[in-house]
């Protein structure tokens, strides 16, 4: 096996919930040897979070709510949505930070590494007793990447987020929706990935810029900034022509009026709440669309860009009735095949059970979990031909359970005995 | 002070898939220099435009996303085009190329470019990557984000349509997963000083940003619905505030929410209500309570609870937001022909010791055509 990009680089990884946790998945998955440290007496709330997995052989729990009790009963290791944000090969060390022992072993830990990630509202490490200072006196050209919601700088850096104040923030929210309604917004946090992305290109520009310059520094990530570029050019609109996007025609669901492109949208299938996606790019792939569909769609009105944006309304119903008798994978092998853009609205089951060309590519991994079994995890969708990319890091493993590596870790990367670590593990250091 | 790529440099071609990519690295101090056919970008047809005059120079999609860039404009149909990128392609350090497979190796991208110059990365961003039974299928950015799973999730309810979020989400995903690729390439070339191919496929990019939904269905077999994101209401000027309440913050969450919200009817033994009983009577409480006040007041005074609310705005709203204006997040640019200058939406992140610039305006079409060819003679 070639090695990881990243071979070489140690990250000590102090990150929380979602948007941290991406960003060091991503070094992980590229070869990174990543310490995620950890807390049994506070820890990351992610690791508790429903969907629970199932012990090998156990059926699916199906949706038994977060309560306290079935947070007791499943402990640290079953909550699903941390093995979306945690592979990467990351390994688990559990210290107590409030015992200055535990802060000790976390500096000597800083004092090895390149990087040092955490995603604590902004000032919290520091008053931890680990200000940038500290840590460069600890490694004189650490990088530290701090990953707030609102960042260290600004007057409302005491802000915090989720990926839904985020998204509302930027403009994302907004920009999904349809017109004269409430914004849908997206259903789940869209930012705790691109955030997470943004912060692994900065570690990753960071290093770069080691490699030449011999110094570190502390990069101030948000989770904001990342987003706002991605709702497209309104700010220089308000300031060319004086145009607020906050008006009755915005947003325009699934529609382009620029660039302008119609049909363009999810249309009704046969099956029960079945849709498929339809985006005609000009005039001539209207023309193959239509002559598809045949009838209606060969009116006159419908010839040109310009009257079918006109028309978008009755264009989108003589689409849809069409639509509406077909099967929507075959409709779209049909629709695809003539030149036409087209593809079937997927979930999740069917990305996991249908999408061929997922499974031709190899998606999804399956990688081993110490307590749960095996399980596929997803690999990073970029692919690099002359060093290793894996989801499971350079280990080849899944998701760590808590703490499953502080021995291992504490040897290893610190030299210390075993007598050592089982002293520091009775003293309730380790926890 | 130099970006911390102040050594890389790009040549970016294909379709505006890719253009968010070259972008991020400008940003970063990359010299990116945008092979254009000789009408221009498609991008540069692209609206709004500047005072509504359409033209190549004056698109604003074009400006917010090829701002750092050079550009310099080659007929890359035929033989020649295909020796004219080669040649170009040695003094480079990535060529980014991104668009439909059979158009890009029409281009020799990207096998033919590292005969000459093993040193270079060669980035390719496609609908469905290089391989696979989709691999030439026609797509968009909405199609991919059907394929995806976002759109399965996203609208209000299964009576309406799946929606996708506006400004072409799946692109912009699959480039910010690009740089990091490219980056991995980077640091590989830093120790081997060998360069090696970067394949990106927008389809399994688009997958990749569901959060739960996966594992959802993976480890307990459900589907997540189609559904509006829960607790938004509507301020008093009448702004949707998103007020989600995180219980898993900690205990401290409900007592300081009866604080706020009890002249509204929330008091204290919500707390040891029914799940479906407690939720009940926030909502209703954070309803009455949004519609008495305006939605900057309800933002502000939820975060200094500890709160993570906010107004829903729209992205040119963020132009009047101080806390961005204190992090420098407004680059002003300078456009000379226009007498004036313009804000643009900058670092992703604040990166102090090699600060994110934008060393020059988008450029007009075939601005550095004769430096480009120039410099690529000079070392070849």
């Amino acid at each position: 096996v070639t090695e990881g990009p990243l071979a070489g680089v140690r990250i000590v990884d102090l990150t929380r919930l979602g948007y941290g946790a991406e960003a060091t998945q991503l070094c992980g998955a590229m070869g990174a040897e990543v310490l995620r440290v950890e807390s049994r007496t506070r820890p990351d709330p992610i690791r508790m979070m429903p969907p629970f997995v199932p012990l090998p052989g156990e059926p699916p729990a199906g949706d038994v709510g977060l309560t306290a009790a079935t947070v007791r009963e499943k402990g640290f290791n079953r909550g699903g949505i941390f093995y979306k944000y945690n592979g990467g090969g990351k390994r688990s060390v559990t210290l107590n930070l409030k015992d200055p022992r535990g802060l000790d072993v976390l500096k000597r830990l800083v004092a090895k590494a390149d990087v040092l990630t955490e995603s604590f509202s902004a000032g919290a490490l520091a008053r931890m007793g680990l200000p940038y200072e500290e840590l460069r006196r600890l490694r004189p050209d650490i990088i530290y990447v701090s990953m707030s919601g609102f960042g260290h700088r600004g007057r409302d850096a005491a802000h915090v987020t989720l990926g839904p104040t985020a998204q509302a923030i930027t403009g994302l929210t907004y920009l999904l929706g349809l017109p004269g309604r409430r914004p849908a917004g997206w259903s789940f946090s869209y930012l705790d990935h691109m955030g997470g992305y943004l912060g692994a290109y900065a570690i990753l520009a960071a290093l770069h810029r080691r490699n030449r310059t011999g110094e570190g520094q502390h990069v101030d990530v948000s989770q904001i900034e990342p987003g706002i570029p991605l709702a497209g050019p309104a700010a220089l609109d308000r300031q060319a022509n004086g145009r607020r996007y906050r008006r009755g025609d915005t947003p325009p669901g699934n529609r382009s009026p620029e660039p302008p492109m119609a049909p363009h949208g999810a249309y009704r299938t046969a099956g029960p709440d079945e849709w498929v996606a339809i985006a005609c790019r000009d005039d001539a792939d209207w023309a193959r669309l239509r002559g598809l569909i045949g009838g209606p769609a060969e009116e006159e009105r419908f010839d040109a860009v310009a009257g079918r944006l006109v028309e978008e309304d009755a264009l989108d119903r003589v689409v849809e009735e069409w639509t509406s008798r077909h099967e929507r994978y075959a409709l779209a092998d049909r629709l695809t095949a003539a030149g036409v853009p087209a593809a079937p609205v997927q979930n999740a089951r069917d990305r996991v059970e249908r999408d061929p060309q997922l499974r031709a590519r190899g998606y999804f991994v399956p990688l081993r979990h110490s307590e749960t079994g095996e399980h596929p995890q997803e690999r990073p969708p970029f692919r690099l031909t002359a060093s290793d990319v894996h989801p499971g890091g350079r280990i080849r493993r899944g998701p760590p359970c808590i703490g499953e590596d502080t021995h291992e870790v504490l040897r290893s990367v610190l030299g210390m005995t075993d007598a050592e670590i089982d002293a520091l593990g009775e003293a309730g250091v380790l926890a | 002070v130099t970006g911390a790529l102040g050594d890389l440099r790009v040549l970016e071609v294909g379709d505006e898939s890719g253009e968010y990519a070259g972008r991020l690295l400008a940003g970063l101090g990359a010299d990116v220099v945008k092979l254009e056919p000789p009408d221009g970008a498609p991008s540069r047809r692209i609206g709004p435009f500047y005072e509504d005059v359409p033209h190549p120079d004056r698109s604003l999609h074009f400006w917010h996303y090829n701002v750092g860039k050079r550009s310099a404009v080659a007929d890359l149909g035929g033989p020649e085009g295909r020796a004219l990128l080669a040649r170009l392609a040695r003094r480079f350090d990535v060529v980014l190329a991104s668009g439909a497979p059979a158009e890009l190796a029409a281009h020799g991208v990207p096998g033919g470019l590292t005969r000459e110059n093993p040193a270079l990365i060669v980035v390719t961003i496609t609908p469905f990557g290089l391989d696979g039974p989709w691999r030439d299928r026609p797509a968009t950015d909405l199609t991919l984000m059907a394929l995806g799973g976002a759109m399965a999730a996203c609208g209000y309810g299964a009576d309406t349509p799946p929606l996708a979020c506006g400004g072409w989400q799946a692109y912009q995903t699959a480039c910010v997963y690009a740089v990091q690729g490219l980056m991995g390439a980077v640091l590989a070339r830093d120790r081997s000083g060998r360069g090696q191919a970067v394949e990106v496929s927008i389809h399994e990019a688009a997958t990749s940003i569901t959060e739960w939904h996966v594992p959802q269905y993976r480890f307990a077999g459900q589907v997540s619905p189609r559904a509006v994101l829960g607790l938004q209401f509507l301020s008093r000027d009448g702004v949707w505030v998103s007020t989600i309440v995180p219980e898993f913050f900690g205990e401290h969450v409900i007592p300081r929410l009866c604080e706020m919200l009890a002249p509204d009817g929330l008091d204290g033994p919500v707390r040891d209500a029914p799940p479906a009983e407690r939720m009940g009577r926030i909502r209703a409480a954070l309803e009455a309570y949004c519609a008495r006040h305006d939605a900057d007041a309800i933002y502000r005074a939820g975060q200094r609870q500890g709160l993570p609310w906010a107004p829903i705005r729209t992205q040119d709203e963020n132009l009047d937001d101080g806390h961005l204006h204190d992090r420098g997040f407004w680059i002003p640019v300078r456009h000379p022909e226009l007498g004036r200058d313009f804000l643009y939406a900058g670092a992703p992140f604040i990166m102090p010791a090699a600060p994110w610039r934008f060393v020059r305006r988008p450029p007009l079409l075939g601005e550095h055509t004769a430096e480009v060819l120039e410099e690529a003679e000079s070392t070849g």
